[in-house]
């Protein structure tokens, strides 16, 4: 069995058996069926072991260099083949491990399910939570577009009912708002994916009606012939054929020059997901009436993918869509960074903090794949990471407390660090963590982020004012979080708060792997996580400046 | 010693700490209330004070070339990689480093054993509860990355551990964080040093991209490269408010100081820091932390342009004027001290942006002995009199902590550069006096000649370059050489009396760079104005003022307030470190510390201006200016005390009545300038206003579009399913429906239902067929009449 | 002597179809109109049998098909016959007017 395959299967598969065993031990087989994932992920490991060089060497010896890779033909017809392809590589590599294990703990989040206002139905919500997995995960290593499509389908509607189902007093709202949004984009992405099989065909036709492949070589080591249109990302990425093609000036779709409006189409489906400004809005919404563990996965993975998106289908696809919108693209991150932490600012529902620190948080990633620069790339990949970590976190500390106290009303808390001392360490470390302290994760990827856009300086003049905007954002960064902190763990204890119980042995078990991959990221960035990213990102920036170079 | 010892000892002291924290984190509980503290003072700072005393006994025995030797060796490994450049992790082995390392140590060390007596009593707990073990792992924590900022060698793990004291600093202000203005003290911190930070990282991202290293040194060598080629940094055209590039660098790099060092204008948060407990105020907030910024501006000062080094004197100047004047009105006895050291801090920035590099440090080591051993006398008095800090309810304690009075007294003669200016007064070749003697006069002495005589001599470095650059080793006249431009190559000849250009010359031949773009930038350099100078004599003799007074209200006199008085007592536990820390302030500074730092600067500050004076070093023009001027400071001290005694000396009647004559401008002191009113309605509410006005558009206009559109869609939808939906496609198909119901009840009406009727019908139907058939068709007529001829027989 | 002919067949059989037909018409008792049927179908084995007699050539088919009448006549009595029985159980009567259920 193909570890990729088992790893995206084998929560679907836990979900079915949860609809058949006795009501009692859904949550454990749930339980069970997300650890069994995290483990089997854990074996991807082995891959990179030895260091810096060898994953330097797997990853960087090119970008079609991919590790466990399976390629079967699925759907084929006349002049179309679509595959189930499926293999990871320094983009995917880290997002699965962050996924499988921020499923895990949310699915220990979601032990208490009992004692939710909306306890109904166990079997439907671990059944589609880890559909939910699966989503997500097939999402990370497909390579194949439509199969990439598909799993992005996928992974919306159990969100969709996750939320409407089991939400809070506004949840079909919020539902409905997170469905229509995302469909959207999806929308687009359909647009994209049509076209570029189209005219990847056109550009195949073109040349003769069969070009070498970009990266697949047969036994003999010759290269495989490409006879039609694909809908593998890789060779869409990496064929000169069809890149010429796509970036050409002549290349036109509906009296636009192709490249940068496929560009755009997918740049707006991801950012939706990502969310910047102003495709933001339903995140704030879905968070808050999301249940707990749902909104973990919700900050943790599924923001990511729009990052992800980017790095694997706008970037190294359409390069010259980046080059064309990189103004834009920056100028969009930078206003979620500020905006959104002003929006923070402005909260009083804790969790809608936490919502709209996550747009501002991952507008660094934003701005710092829009600048195109390596530092920049490093740092957006690793934000995203360690954001996956820390916002998940922070999310389970709001959840800790509203199962408790029933509300969410900032200025009603005050001095729970008294009341519940181990739960405010806790948030102590997730909250500094999000706030961007050195030491801790969040402090490497906007760092990183800032020099790269500084770095940028020399290629667009605007850099600098957008980098040292962005640096003005850890102003009102520290601003909120600490204001939050003063207002709901400072302070002396509230007398209606006094009995409620510390963190108890789940929470705290749930808490304390974040809490050292906080620390853990901030301190080894590179052995955590840049020595599996870097060689995938340089690649993939180099053939994006070589195409962008070669156009100008 | 070896290279590695040096290391190894140095990255023990700094890791010891970090041990103790994450042992005081998860047994802390369990050790309890005394030995928890105890773990700190050992493992915390204990080991890492012997380890200091090792590594600077070993430092004092190496000779010129083996130190550098170190400091060129000193460990270097790459800790990540930023795009394509490493940032390194590493040791800054220098005599800065060693001389540093074991300052912070002693104080710290000395500091963690007072705090063990200072919260003995109640002072550990928080709401009631106690929170001891937790205190000490902050401070454990504290030693750790104070440490780690000192032995940083990368721009980025400066930063890093920059941050990390501040996130002490946060906890420890907000130590008694059930008191809401504890908790407002340790935010405003954070925030306000988090705004220093910003151009920190500003300067930050300068350093990388124009000079493509993050490493100190690297940084500085490209720096100097680039200024003899004029290409990077000194490349670029742009300027902003006439600042260039690489001003802008600099002053970004020196905003983390502000923040940090609390200089005008982000001093703000330090008076509110005195919320923590008083030995954090001795350690953090007088001492040590405050003190990074200097530390900052002393190890990014080969990356200063002469610009921005204007820019940290004018910084500097009016925070030791402004603070200065505040302290006088303070009656806070924490308070007051905590505006004395924005004063000095605002000294030793200033000697920076001066050229004082070696009295900036100076004025740093000694005032961390004196002002910790003040803020430590203070804590002793707060937990005597039962936390009061009002020195209005106390006086006359001098006869109750006999031991803290005097230790005090000898802070604030300390502090107000009490020494015997009388030439000929010495001891084995030194002048005698307490530190702020030495450091303070050399400051203004560099100052005064930076504002009075520095056309004449930069003429002449000018001048002696161009001798350099054609390597004529022609004597100067002497006396002309006022300044001393430090650099390593003048370590390696460490001829005093050697002209300008000959050193100049030599380093040449050493560096293809170095020493011409030195003088290059020293040329660069502006002439002080001289109203700075004024003002920092003028503060020179504020400061024995306001300490006098100080003193004078808590000491002497008669007491105030009698249940205050009452309850006065010390403890022994507290006076020790008192003790210690006024022998060290006595006599270690000047023969310990001095020596180092200008040792340090030979290799610290290549490559950039330097100026130093002292009795050894200066020559006739700064010996005349240091002469007089050592009047004027020596002086100060005199006068500032009389007038002291002479308003306190009867209680408080007569300040009374100068407040009242004084009264606008003691209502300004009183209210700091208004800075935290204005500060309040500008950034804190205008930042909330801000955030609001984000929230309400996001709220009610993105979301409106939003839901406008959903909105929309649904009318569309509406639209199209009731109007042409359902009068449109489905008009069609129900027409077709309904027309056949019709058909239908037309065709339903012959059924009767009555066999009769049917047959009827049915007959009727054949009949007309047959009929038919018969009458008009021909074919089946014929055929008829087939059958007619074939039945015919 | 007169010869029987055609025609007199044909007669009798149009007067036995008439008959028939009038019967059914005018009969409201099911077993009436039954027996009306039966005339008609026997009006039409008439036919048959005077054309297959007449015809040149004559395979006696039509004297089979007479046959196949006259079997299914007697199934098609018996059925009616249960019919009637089953409408008099339900109605008392075997009135066919009043036997009107089924009218659209």
């Amino acid at each position: 069995m193909d570890l990729l395959t088992l790893i995206v299967f084998l929560p679907a598969l836990g979900g079915l058996l949860c609809l058949f065993v006795p009501r009692a031990q859904v949550r454990v087989v749930a339980v069970l069926a997300s650890l069994a994932t995290l483990l089997v992920s854990l074996l991807l490991f082995p891959t990179f072991l030895g260091g810096a060089e060898a994953a330097e060497s797997i990853f960087g010896t090119s970008y079609g260099k991919l590790q466990h890779v399976i390629r079967l033909p699925w759907i084929t017809g006349e002049g179309f083949e679509i595959e189930y392809f499926l293999g990871i590589d320094g983009l995917g590599f880290p997002l699965i491990i962050l996924t499988t294990l921020v499923s895990f703990l949310s699915c220990l989040a979601s032990w208490n399910f009992d004692t939710w206002k909306i306890n109904k139905g166990i079997r439907g919500y671990f059944f589609l939570f880890l559909l939910l997995e699966t989503g997500m995960l097939g999402v990370f290593v497909s390579l194949d577009f439509f199969l990439f499509y598909i799993f992005w389908e996928v992974m919306l509607l159990p969100m969709y009912f996750l939320i409407g189902v089991w939400g809070g007093p506004r949840k079909e709202y919020a539902a409905i708002k997170f469905f229509l949004f995302t469909l959207a984009g999806s929308v687009l992405m359909l647009v994209a994916l049509v076209a570029m099989y189209f005219y990847g065909g056109a550009a195949i036709e073109a040349a003769g009606g069969s070009v070498p492949s970009g990266y697949r070589v047969t036994d003999s080591g010759a290269p495989v012939a490409i006879t039609h249109g694909t809908f593998d990302l890789i060779e869409l990425a990496t064929n000169d054929v069809i890149q010429k093609y796509f970036s050409a000036k002549a290349t036109l779709f509906l009296g636009m020059r192709f490249a940068p409006i496929m560009f755009m189409f997918l740049f707006i489906g991801f950012a939706i997901k990502l969310p910047s400004v102003p495709f933001h809005t339903w995140l704030p919404d879905a968070h808050v009436e999301a249940p707990t563990p749902i909104s973990m996965i919700l900050a943790g993975v599924l923001l990511k993918m729009g990052g992800y998106g980017f790095l694997r289908l706008c970037y190294p696809i359409f390069p010259l869509g980046g080059e064309y919108w990189a103004f834009l693209l920056a100028t969009v991150g930078v206003v979620s960074i500020l905006y959104g932490a002003l929006c923070a600012m402005a909260q009083t529902d804790f969790k809608k903090l936490v919502a709209y620190s996550s747009v501002s948080h991952m507008g660094y990633v934003l701005l710092g794949i829009a600048v195109m620069t390596p530092a920049g790339f490093q740092g957006a990949m690793f934000q995203m990471i360690a954001h996956g970590i820390s916002s998940p976190m922070c999310f389970f500390l709001v959840g800790v407390i509203y199962d408790r106290a029933h509300h969410r009303e900032i200025n009603r808390f005050g001095g729970l660090w008294l009341t519940m001392p181990k739960y405010g360490t806790m948030a102590t470390i997730g909250f500094f963590a999000s706030l961007g302290l050195p030491g801790l994760c969040g402090f490497i990827g906007e760092v990183w982020v800032l020099l790269g856009t500084f770095d940028a300086g020399s290629k667009y003049t605007w850099a600098y004012p957008m980098a040292i905007l962005a640096a003005a954002g850890v102003i009102l960064t520290a601003g909120y979080i600490l204001w939050l902190i003063r207002r709901v763990y400072l302070g002396n204890e509230r007398e209606e708060y006094r009995g409620f119980p510390d963190a108890s042995g789940r929470e705290i078990f749930i808490l304390v792997p974040m809490a050292i991959l906080c620390i853990a990221l901030g301190v080894l960035p590179m052995q955590t996580v840049f020595n599996f990213t870097n060689g995938t990102l340089d690649l993939l920036l180099a053939g994006v400046t070589d195409t962008i170079n070669a156009m100008i | 010693m070896g290279q590695y010892t040096y290391e190894i000892l140095l990255a023990c002291g700094v890791l010891s700490p970090l041990v103790s924290f994450w042992l005081l984190v998860f047994a802390g509980p369990k050790l309890g209330k005394p030995a928890a503290g105890w773990v700190a003072v050992v493992l915390g700072m204990g080991v890492p004070l012997v380890l200091a005393t090792i590594v600077l006994i070993g430092w004092l025995g190496e000779t010129e070339g083996g130190r550098a030797a170190l400091t060129a060796g000193a460990y270097r490994g790459t800790w990540a990689y930023i795009g394509t450049i490493p940032v390194t992790v590493g040791v800054k082995l220098d005599s800065l480093t060693v001389a540093m390392f074991f300052m912070v140590t002693l104080i710290a060390f000395l500091i963690f054993v007072f705090s063990i007596g200072y919260m003995k009593g109640h002072s550990d707990e928080v709401a009631g509860k106690s929170k001891y073990h937790r205190f000490f792992a902050y401070l454990s924590l504290f030693g750790f990355s104070m440490l780690g900022l000192v032995l940083s060698s990368s721009l980025l793990f400066l930063f890093i551990f920059w941050e990390l004291v501040g996130l002490c600093s946060y906890l420890l202000i907000g130590y008694y964080f059930d008191k809401g203005f504890a908790s407002a003290a340790a935010m405003k911190a954070f925030i306000t040093n988090r705004v220093g930070d910003f151009g920190f990282l500003i300067g930050l991202m300068l350093v990388f991209m124009h000079l493509g290293t993050l490493d100190l040194d690297e940084a500085a060598t490209v720096f100097a490269q680039q200024y003899a080629a004029g290409t990077g940094i000194f490349a670029s055209h742009f300027t902003l408010f006439g600042w260039s590039l690489a001003t802008i660098m600099g002053v970004g790099l020196f905003c983390g100081a502000m923040g940090k060092s609390a200089q005008f204008p982000l001093h703000v948060w330090l008076p509110d820091a005195m919320a923590g407990p008083t030995p954090v105020s001795a350690l953090i907030h007088a001492a040590t932390m405050v003190a990074a910024g200097v530390y900052l501006v002393a190890r990014v000062y080969r990356l200063m342009t002469p610009e921005a080094l204007a820019f940290v004197a004018l910084i500097g100047c009016l925070t030791l004027t402004l603070m200065a004047l505040i302290a006088i009105v303070q009656v806070d006895i924490k308070k007051c001290l905590a505006y004395s050291t924005l004063s000095q801090l605002g000294y030793m920035i200033f000697a920076m942006g001066c050229g004082a590099w070696i009295a900036a440090l100076f004025h740093l080591i000694t005032h961390a002995f004196f002002k910790a051993m003040l803020f430590l006398c203070s804590g002793q008095v707060i937990e005597g009199c039962h936390h009061e800090q009002d020195m209005r309810k106390m006086g006359g304690l001098m006869k109750k902590m006999p031991v803290t009075g005097i230790t005090f007294l000898v802070g604030v003669l300390a502090i107000a550069g009490t020494g015997i200016p009388i030439p000929g007064a010495e001891i084995a070749g030194r002048k005698i006096g307490l530190g702020g003697f030495f450091s303070k006069d050399e400051i203004l002495a560099v100052a005064y000649v930076r504002a009075f005589e520095w056309d004449d001599i930069s003429k002449h470095e000018e001048h002696g370059e161009a001798h350099g650059a054609g390597h004529t080793a022609a004597p100067e006249p002497e006396g002309s050489r006022a300044m001393l431009v430090a650099d390593r190559t003048q370590a390696e000849h460490h001829d005093e009396h050697q002209p300008a250009a000959a050193a100049h010359g030599a380093q040449s031949t050493h560096d293809s760079h170095g020493g011409a773009d030195r003088a290059a930038i020293f040329k660069d350099m502006k002439k002080l104005p001289s109203w700075m100078f004024y003002l920092a004599i003028f503060t020179a003799y504020v400061t024995p003022f306001y300490m006098m007074r100080c003193w004078w209200m808590t000491f002497m006199g008669k007491p105030r307030d009698q249940h205050v008085y009452d309850h006065a007592h010390e403890t022994p536990l507290m006076y020790v470190p008192l003790v210690v820390l006024a022998i060290g302030t006595f006599v270690s500074s000047y023969f310990l510390f001095r020596p180092l730092i200008e040792d340090a600067s030979h290799s610290a500050t290549s490559a950039a201006m330097v100026l130093a004076t002292d009795g050894e070093l200066g020559t006739e023009a700064i010996h005349a200016a240091h002469g007089w001027l050592r009047w004027y400071v020596g002086g100060a001290f005199l006068v500032g005390f009389i007038v002291a005694i002479a308003i306190y000396r009867n209680g408080l009647g007569l300040a009374e009545q100068l407040k009242k004559v004084f009264l606008p401008i003691h209502t300004i002191l009183w209210n700091k300038y208004y800075f935290d009113e204005v500060y309040d309605v500008v950034w804190v509410k205008g930042c909330v206003l801000v955030a609001h006005i984000a929230r309400f558009f996001d709220t009610y206009f993105i979301d409106l579009l939003v839901n406008l559109s959903a909105a929309v869609t649904e009318r569309i939808a509406a639209f199209s399913g009731l109007v042409i939906d359902n009068h449109g496609i489905d008009g069609i198909v129900n027409g077709i429906a309904k027309t056949s119901i019709d058909i239908g009840g037309v065709a339903r009406a012959p059924q009767t239902g009555r066999i009769r009727n049917y047959v009827l019908f049915a007959t009727a139907v054949a009949t007309v067929v047959v009929v038919c058939v018969l009458a008009f068709g021909m074919d089946s007529g014929s055929g008829a009449a087939t059958v007619a001829s074939s039945v015919a027989p | 002597m007169l010869s029987i002919g055609l025609t007199h067949y044909l007669v009798v059989a149009a007067v036995l179809l008439c008959t028939g037909l009038f019967t059914i018409m005018t009969k409201r008792n099911a077993i009436g109109i039954l027996i009306g049927v039966e005339l008609l179908l026997n009006a039409a084995n008439v036919n048959l049998v005077a054309f297959d007699r007449f015809r040149e050539g004559g395979l006696f088919d039509g004297q089979i098909m007479a046959l196949f009448i006259i079997v299914l006549a007697a199934a098609e009595a018996a059925i009616a016959v249960g019919i009637c029985i089953n409408v008099y159980k339900n109605l008392a009567t075997v009135d066919v007017d009043s036997a009107r259920q089924l009218q659209g």
